[in-house]
């Protein structure tokens, strides 16, 4: 069986997140689903932006580690923002936008959900403070874990990559 | 005394033999269970036959598999003698990997991916068998699959069989031109990786009506493939498949799940390459890469299921 959460719930826990991160929800509620869903595919172009930049340091030794620290605490305040960016009614069967791979088992299992986010929120810190240290072998198992068990966790059940 | 210290000797030296021959046995043994072990990752056995969801126990099956024709359950491939594959000989094995047949005579649903197994190395198959001796038994019963009319019916497979499975050998081809000089001996290993072991094309590969690989159209992708979901086109066409991808970019997505925008790997892939494509040597993960790039480009739009 499945528990769904009632809607008033939810925004109580986005709420109660986005109070973590110092950030008001309401922007994101007053848009249109539609506007919702891009701004959580640019949203997720950026922490897309900011992995990419840190591999770059992890693997190729491009870049530096404070580099590297503020990406990470960048990341962290985008994990605690992910929540109001689904908000119930905006997945790939409600907002028909050729992109949208947001599967309805977000909506399904809510408590899940929220438990991958958290998992990139703490990831993401435990990089940030890796990095601060400055050793490069230490960061890149940070940063791979930050990648499985911070995005990954959540694209597996969650999402379907479409078409570019 | 010293009579008796004499037989004791001539009784025990036999024993000693015995015992080296035993421990040069034992060390083989060893040997070939640790080469069955990357062959059982390769393959992404664990995946179909544990059920990590309900924690069962590794390889004792359970493990649901959606699947257009209804939910197939991966049986318990441990060797429990009574409830896993413990009574069965390496013939027994090879023949269900080479030829999709049990001990019995029965043929598998080929959703048991023996149509790309069936090449698989005879060395391979028994290093795998040996690995396989080593998992702890479980004596967890096999669940029945829950398949839709009409397909519940074993028999119907034979036919299946009849029209689209051609068991053999495994080629080694000659590589393209396309591949450069110094991957060319890669290109046969990735062969040989992506089309037995790694059973890529069982998911990026679309199928017909009966469940049967499109080969003209290998790794293309597939609008219903891993458990109803798409799964991508992997051939070099630049704008529907990976062709903007450097083998650097392939390896290091089939090492840790990363593609070239920073984006990482959901759905079914993730297991691959937690299970799979993570576990292998970087050179294994190079010869798939130079054997994707040699692929011809086909240019194939994957889109959303309900369109
Ligand atoms: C809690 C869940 C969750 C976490 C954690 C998460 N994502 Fe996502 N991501 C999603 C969902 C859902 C989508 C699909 C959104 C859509 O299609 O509208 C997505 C889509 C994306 C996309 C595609 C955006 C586009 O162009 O449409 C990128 C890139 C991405 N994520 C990168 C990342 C990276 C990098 C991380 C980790 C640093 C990450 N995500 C962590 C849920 C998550
Ligand atoms: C894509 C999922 C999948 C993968 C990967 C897979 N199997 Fe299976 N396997 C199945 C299913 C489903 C069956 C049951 C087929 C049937 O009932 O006709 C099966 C059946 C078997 C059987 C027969 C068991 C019996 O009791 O008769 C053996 C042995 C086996 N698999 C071994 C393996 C090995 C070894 C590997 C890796 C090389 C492997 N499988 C990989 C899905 C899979
Ligand atoms: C069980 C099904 C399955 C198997 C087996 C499988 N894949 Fe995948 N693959 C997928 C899915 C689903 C995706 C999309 C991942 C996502 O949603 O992020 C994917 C994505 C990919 C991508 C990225 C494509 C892109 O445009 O993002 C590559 C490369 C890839 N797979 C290669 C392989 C190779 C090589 C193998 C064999 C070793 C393999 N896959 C086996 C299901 C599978």
């Amino acid at each position: 069986m499945n528990i769904r959460f009632s809607f008033s719930q939810k925004i109580l826990a986005t709420a109660s997140a986005a109070a973590v991160a110092g950030m008001l929800t309401l922007p994101v509620l007053a848009a249109t689903p539609a506007e919702t869903v891009k701004l959580r595919q640019e949203t997720m172009k950026q922490l897309g932006g900011h992995m990419k930049a840190i591999k770059g340091f992890a693997m190729e030794g491009q870049g530096s580690a404070e580099d590297v620290a503020v990406r990470a605490g960048e990341i962290n305040k985008i994990a605690a923002k992910i929540p109001t960016l689904l908000p119930e009614g905006t997945g790939m069967d409600e907002v028909k936008d050729p992109k949208n791979g947001a599967k309805p088992e977000i909506w399904l299992d809510w408590e899940k959900f929220l438990k991958a986010a958290n998992s990139l929120e703490a990831e993401s810190k435990t990089l940030a403070a890796v990095a601060g240290g400055g050793d490069k072998a230490a960061i890149a198992a940070a940063f791979q874990s930050v990648g499985k068990n911070g995005c990954g966790s959540c694209h597996k059940p969650f999402r379907i990559k479409l078409e570019k | 005394m010293l009579r008796r210290g004499l037989l004791l000797a001539a009784l025990l030296a036999p024993l000693a033999a015995a015992t080296a021959q035993e421990a040069g046995q034992a060390a083989a043994d060893e040997a070939a269970s640790r080469r069955g072990e990357y062959v059982f990752h390769a393959a992404g056995c664990y995946g179909c036959h544990t059920d990590v969801k309900g924690k069962g126990a590794p390889l004792a099956g359970g493990r649901r598999l959606k699947t257009p024709f209804g939910d197939f359950l991966g049986p318990n491939i441990t060797p429990d003698p009574d409830h896993g594959i413990g009574s069965w000989t390496l013939a027994d094995f090879t023949r269900a990997l080479r030829e999709g047949v049990s001990p019995a005579g029965d043929p598998y649903y080929p959703a048991f991916p023996y149509t790309s197994f069936s090449r698989m190395a005879e060395e391979d198959i028994a290093d795998l068998w040996a690995y396989l001796q080593t998992v702890e038994p479980a004596d967890t019963e096999n669940g029945a699959h829950e398949l839709d009319f009409p397909f519940g019916w074993r028999w119907l497979t034979s036919i299946w069989r009849t029209l689209y499975f051609a068991p053999g050998e495994f080629e080694a081809g000659d590589p393209l031109a396309a591949v450069a000089k110094e991957d060319r001996d890669k290109w046969n290993r990735g062969a040989y990786l992506v089309r037995v072991l790694g059973h890529c094309g069982e998911c990026h590969t679309p199928r017909g009506g009966l469940g049967a690989m499109d080969e003209g159209l290998f790794l293309a992708g597939s609008k219903q493939g891993a458990e109803g979901a798409p799964v991508p086109n992997v051939t070099p066409d630049p704008a529907t498949g990976i062709g903007d991808w450097s083998l650097a970019d392939i390896e290091g997505y089939l090492k840790f799940g990363m593609d070239p925008d920073g984006d990482f790997a959901g759905g079914a892939m993730a297991e691959v390459i937690n299970h799979t494509t993570g576990k292998l040597t970087p050179e294994d993960r190079r010869a798939i890469a130079v054997f994707l790039k040699s692929l011809p480009a086909m240019e194939r739009k994957i889109t959303r299921p309900s369109g």
